[in-house]
């Protein structure tokens, strides 16, 4: 299981619709990449690319609790921004199924990027290391049936591929 | 599945496109209540495509970014109806294409364009920005003399005034702002008249290409410059696969005080048949070109762009005359010209002139 001490980047839902339900300060839904350091995505593999995949929890504490106050998270993206760079990396993207009630925890694993990413990373920094900050946006409905994004963000760094690289998964359990 | 008294949606009514795990009645019946969440199925990993390009490529072309937050058009220079692309049958070819884009559109918004590189027909992709000499280029004289008198005057000046070394490309000395684009070294010579001795040193005139030209390629996204602040055209690899690279401009409103940083197009007639000057020079590069290349540099497809201005949207709209001139009503206060930006034709005309119009910094 994951360990709680470790630095989290927790975000808080928003709401974009008019009418947003009544997800109060209580209802706070805190969504949390799980690492300590830069997720490395590794590019140029001779082979295709192991998947690199980034440990996402999500807690929905809610004080009144209501069984029915459902909350489905629906698709995600990740955007990049490389750090000192004008460097554009496509976004990557995936739709889930999950989800969560009130009171729960949840866990899962996510792919953090994909091939558009490594070609146009391969094409652009050839033998070059980039740092990135990538914005995680996970998008749903609540009870109400309105729109819900959550938004979080974590650090990446992309590197030529020597061979397999590690994934988060193993950096990040216990 | 049963559904929860209180009315509100069961857990995979939600998710029934996914997972198809209750009845399409159902799923109609949530569908309604809710607004589609934004689409990022572009993003998706067995999408095959680059995000936000939903087409693959067909032939080497270049089409108007989808970025652009304005109305454009791209065609053919000799036939602008036709797109601005080269199939694989057509190849090897060369074709010449023209962007049309409203004034102030470009100079505030910028500009864009994809590259799109079929399966099968590019080992790389070589993409060359315009950029043109704004300040004339030149190498300085190679000596430098003059006398120092007793009360600190000086005389017997030669390529200096007031002991200062004096070269025509170096144009700081009209405006602080503007560029040393003199190049070269030379010997000065100051001779002390109390004693006749004479000093001699050598020294460099200073100048910096990369600040002498200017245009598309210094305002591309990722653009990356050499030792000499020259943007370098870049070399993609795709290797035969099918690719497609988005080039895009910022807007130079906050930079530059002239249409010509992005508008390229011009024509000879107004430039004594030739070329502007400032398009001219060797370095200069009159075109946004995209080459599709084999393995040995051999041109398998070049497309070259002039990017055109349009001085009122209503003749864009029925593709008239992009150069009308006149004034606005006097809605405001003294009259307004249409000509609201200058092009190529009012900046420089004839072929003698460089812009010489300096670039804010920042």
């Amino acid at each position: 299981m994951l360990s709680r001490s470790r630095a989290l980047q927790v975000a808080t839902l928003a709401c974009v619709t008019a009418g947003c339900s009544d997800l109060l300060s209580e209802d706070r839904l805190e969504v949390a990449v799980d690492t300590t350091e830069a997720i490395v995505v590794g590019f140029g593999c001779a082979a295709s690319c192991p998947d690199v995949t980034l440990l996402l929890t999500i807690d929905y504490p809610r004080a009144s609790y209501n069984p029915a106050d459902t909350l489905e998270l629906l698709q995600y993206r990740i955007d990049y921004e490389v750090a000192g760079s004008k460097l554009e990396l496509p976004f990557y993207a995936e739709p889930l199924a999950l989800a969560v009630k009130p009171g729960e925890q949840k866990a899962l694993m996510l792919r953090a990027a994909g091939q558009a990413q490594r070609d146009k990373l391969k094409a652009k920094l050839g033998s070059s290391t980039a740092s990135a900050k990538a914005s995680l946006e996970l998008a749903g409905y609540d009870w109400d049936n309105q729109q819900i994004f959550i938004q979080t963000d974590f650090d990446v760094q992309f590197r030529q591929s020597s061979g397999a690289e590690q994934s988060t998964d193993d950096k990040t359990s216990e | 599945m049963t559904k929860p008294v209180n009315e509100r949606k069961p857990l995979a009514a939600g998710i029934c496109t996914l997972a198809l795990l209750v009845s399409s009645a159902a799923c109609n019946e949530e569908d309604e209540k809710r607004e589609p969440l934004p689409d990022w199925s572009a993003g998706y990993p067995d999408s095959n495509t680059d995000a936000g390009i939903p087409n693959l490529p067909q032939s080497f072309a270049l089409v108007l970014s989808p970025a652009l937050e304005y109305t454009a058009r791209l065609g053919q220079r000799n036939a602008l109806d036709k797109p601005c692309s080269i199939s694989r049958d057509e190849a090897p070819a060369s074709i010449d294409c023209i962007a049309d884009v409203n004034e102030l559109d470009l100079w505030a918004l910028g500009f864009g364009y994809e590259i799109h590189v079929p399966e099968g027909m590019c080992d790389f992709l070589f993409s060359k920005p315009y950029m043109f000499e704004n300040f004339e280029i030149g190498a300085g004289p190679t000596t430098v003399s003059y006398t120092v008198n007793k009360n600190g005057t000086y005389s017997n000046e030669v390529n200096a005034s007031h002991g200062v070394a004096l070269c025509d490309y170096d144009y700081r000395r009209f405006n602080p702002s503007a560029p040393n684009c003199c190049l070269g070294d030379y010997t000065l010579n100051v001779t002390n008249a109390e004693t006749g001795v004479v000093s001699t040193s050598k020294s460099g005139w200073g100048g910096k290409r990369g600040d002498c030209f200017y245009g598309a390629a210094y305002v591309e996204k990722e653009a990356v410059f050499d030792p000499e602040g020259i943007p370098m055209p870049h070399f993609i690899y795709p290797h035969r696969n099918e690719h497609v690279e988005r080039v895009s401009f910022d807007g130079v409103a906050d930079k530059f005080p002239s249409n010509i940083a992005l508008a390229s197009y011009f024509e000879p007639e107004d430039h004594d048949g030739a070329m502007p000057a400032g398009q001219s020079t060797r370095a200069a590069r009159p075109y946004y070109e995209a080459y599709c290349l084999d393995d040995a540099e051999e041109i398998i497809a070049h497309i070259r762009v002039s990017v055109r201005e349009w001085n009122q949207e209503v003749e864009y709209d029925k593709k008239g005359n992009p150069d009308t001139v006149g004034v606005e009503p006097e809605f405001i206060e003294g009259p307004i010209d249409i000509d609201d930006l200058d092009d190529w034709k009012t900046e420089t005309p004839g072929s003698e002139d460089f812009p010489e119009i300096p670039v804010k910094k920042g």
